[in-house]
């Protein structure tokens, strides 16, 4: 009897012990490997910032993070999933790309009540299901400028136009972006439209009931050309435009302005340099196109539910767009405006914040099914190529708009009912 | 555990009481049978290590392959590039298109990533970096064949897409770079296997040489003072021999794994063959060593 005792101790110990290892490897404090697009040596501020709202979650919960870096997001993505190797957590930079994986996406269980519109409906698909945290914003239709070389703000579109006609090369204009090269015109031409023509045929165009042949479509193509005198204004003039990074534009202190956000300018300083809002043409306020990053969620990791859960946070959400670099938004409206530093992040950011007034537009490009927004990105740099050309271009792109579809989330664009 | 350890305490003293008065006849046939089972032990240990560490080396050079391959990958994704400047400086790529020496770079690179991917050794991992490889090197293809396109369109368009064609090239780089890194953590892992590992291998090595020497000291010590004789050198031969198989065994061994040999010297059929009868010859010496005395007093109960 005794020996039996010993045996069934001997037993029980045994399996203890060769279960304790299996409990812990899915327990809550597993590591979260994360896909990110912020290289730590080219895009330090966006990646440092990053990092300092991660190292802060690492601190108060012991969860270890392991930040997998690549350009090509969801190109990697494709490739992990396909090997049954998913990171845990992945950045995805278009809602068009959340829609593109909503099958591999896990519901999340993560409140957005105080997030804004357009990225609240788009991290839902418009479902009542939360299919990624939009972890960060931006404001696009923004126009930067040398306060020592510009004279009156470009506040206006009679003023954008004085830009225009400055002697030299007032417009700072960088297309290469490798295989997306040609979106910073892609931006001007969406931004272009919506000034002119307001939400309704921006989302019109997006659904393809706007066709790119129309008259507004083509006339936003050939404003952005007269402003930019068909590449005249621009440093290098076509081929500067066509060959220049969209980083390396206004930095190289050869222009005077630029179209885009200010994390797309390449600036490591706004000393010097000033911004207006990107004007109305058609007399009635202008909405404003946005961007953002979104995260999505691709195992059953419960620690990456945590991380993503803080993401969402009030808290995690100041501390990042409370970083010096970075130049982060964040579309959370319980951000307080204090939380931004000082100058012009925390003044563009009111548009932003609860009660603001201006309509909100999340960028064409982003939310175009994936042909059309590549065939968009190179129409643009074969129109700066040849602006005679805008015609056959716009014939193709109407081509491929019908064989694509329209954005599969068109109607989520902007914020309001517009 | 105070309850387990209990009554196996008394069992030891019993057996320590039991082996003290122990007729020496008794002991030095144990003290045999432990020699005979150490040169069965260095055999069997000799035989597993020989033969894994081949299994070992042989996965580890599948692996260096690999990583050769994706070296191979790397420079042939330079020479495409270079081939595809020079098309677009000498040739008229309107009519040559990326050029042949761009194609069958290209194939080339295709190529060594399939032969990569037949020794990769990072798992899931490994097949994920080379998906994004070729991931990587369809949006070059596809660059430099819209850069080809677009020098119809005009000059500076055709230089702009060989521009975006350069830094996609750039692009696939760094993603063989990640994969060569994938595989040598995962070769890394492998030259670390135990069979592969000194401090590990040699311990098992030269386990059952240790035991026997303990052995034969503890011959020595009973023939000597029971018996007022030497131990006989048949025994000492013995010893020998096994330490001398077993420390060649490990030399080789040693050389192989620091190599990666194709051709692993401790797992060749002829040095097994040598070793098997030397260890063969050092059991039958020392049953001889311990025939005398154990026949001496046969009668013994």
């Amino acid at each position: 009897m005794r020996t039996a005792i010993v045996r069934l101790a001997r037993l029980l110990l045994a399996l203890g012990l060769g279960a304790a290892p299996a409990a812990c490897g899915g327990g809550p404090n597993t590591a979260v490997t994360i896909l990110i697009p912020w290289d730590p040596k080219t895009d330090s501020g966006e990646y440092n910032a990053f990092a300092a709202v991660i190292n802060r979650f690492k601190q108060e919960t012991g969860i270890e993070i392991t930040l997998q870096v690549t350009r090509g997001v969801t190109q990697q993505l494709d490739a992990d999933l396909a090997a049954g190797d998913p990171p845990d957590v992945a950045d995805l930079s278009s809602p068009g790309a959340v829609s593109q994986y909503r099958g591999r996406l896990r519901p999340l269980q993560v409140s957005l009540r105080h997030y804004a519109q357009p990225w609240h409906g788009l991290a839902m698909l418009g479902t009542g299901t939360v299919y990624a945290v939009p972890v960060k914003a931006d404001v696009q239709s923004l126009i930067w400028y040398s306060t020592g070389a510009v004279r009156s703000p470009p506040a206006s579109w009679a003023a954008l136009r004085s830009v225009s006609r400055q002697r030299g090369t007032p417009w700072c204009l960088g297309l290469a972006s490798g295989v997306v090269s040609g979106w910073p015109g892609a931006s001007w031409i969406a931004d272009i439209l919506m000034s002119r023509y307001q939400v309704g045929a921006y989302k019109a165009w997006l659904h393809g009931t706007l066709a790119w042949t129309s008259s507004q479509v083509s006339s936003a193509w050939q404003e952005w050309g007269a402003l930019m005198r068909y590449g005249a204004a621009v440093p290098g003039g076509v081929t500067g435009a066509l060959t220049t990074s969209f980083k390396q534009a206004m930095p190289s202190g050869r222009c005077a302005a630029e179209h885009g956000a200010l994390a797309a300018t390449g600036l490591t300083s706004t000393a010097g340099y000033s911004y207006a809002r990107f004007p109305s043409a058609s007399g009635a306020a202008s909405p404003a196109m946005v961007s953002g990053d979104f995260m999505g969620l691709f195992t059953d990791n419960p620690s990456a539910r945590r991380l993503l859960a803080y993401l969402a946070s009030k808290e995690a959400q100041a501390l990042w767009v409370g970083q010096a670099g970075g130049d982060a938004f964040s579309a959370d409206q319980a951000v307080r405006l204090a939380d931004y530093p000082q100058g012009v992040r925390r003044d563009i950011a009111r548009l932003l914040a609860p009660g603001a007034s201006t309509t909100l537009c999340f960028a064409a490009g982003d939310l175009m099914a994936p042909d059309v927004s590549a065939a968009f990105s190179q129409a643009v740099l074969e129109y700066v190529n040849n602006s005679h050309s805008l015609n056959d271009l716009l014939r193709s792109l109407q081509r491929t708009q019908r064989g694509a579809g329209p954005s599969p989330v068109w109607n989520l664009a902007c914020s309001g009912r517009s | 555990m105070q309850a387990l350890a209990r009554p196996t305490q008394p069992r030891i003293a019993g057996q320590y009481r039991r082996l003290r008065s122990a007729h020496p006849v008794d002991v030095l046939r144990w003290l045999r049978n432990g020699v005979l089972l150490g040169v069965a032990a260095a055999a069997l240990l000799y035989l597993w290590v020989a033969i894994q560490a081949g299994s070992d080396i042989a996965a580890a050079r599948r692996t260096q392959q690999a990583i050769a391959d994706i070296g191979k990958a790397g420079n042939a994704v330079t020479d495409a590039k270079n081939a595809l400047n020079n098309a677009f400086s000498h040739e008229d790529v309107t009519l040559v298109g990326t050029g042949s020496d761009f194609v069958n770079q290209i194939t080339q690179v295709n190529k060594y990533l399939t032969l990569a991917a037949e020794g990769n050794a990072a798992g899931a991992e490994g097949t994920g970096e080379i998906q994004y490889v070729q991931n990587q090197l369809a949006s070059y293809l596809q660059l430099s064949e819209t850069a080809v396109r677009d020098y119809a369109l005009g000059r500076p368009l055709g230089r702009a897409g060989l521009l975006y064609a350069v830094g996609a090239a750039g692009d696939v780089q760094s993603a063989i770079a990640g994969l060569s890194k994938a595989e040598q953590t995962a070769l890394d892992a492998q030259r670390s296997a135990w069979t592969l590992d000194p401090g590990t291998f040699w311990s098992a090595l030269l386990g059952p040489v240790i035991g026997m020497v303990l052995l034969v000291a503890a011959t020595a010590n009973i023939v000597a003072r029971h018996f007022r004789r030497h131990v006989s050198r048949r025994l000492w031969g013995s010893l020998l021999m096994t330490a001398a198989t077993m420390v060649t065994a490990g030399l080789f061994n040693s050389a192989d794994a620091r190599s990666l040999s194709a051709d692993p010297w401790a797992g060749h059929p002829a040095t097994m063959a040598f070793a098997l009868t030397l260890l063969l010859a050092a059991a039958v010496l020392a049953q001889l060593a311990y025939r005398p005395r154990l026949a001496e007093y046969r009668f013994q109960p």
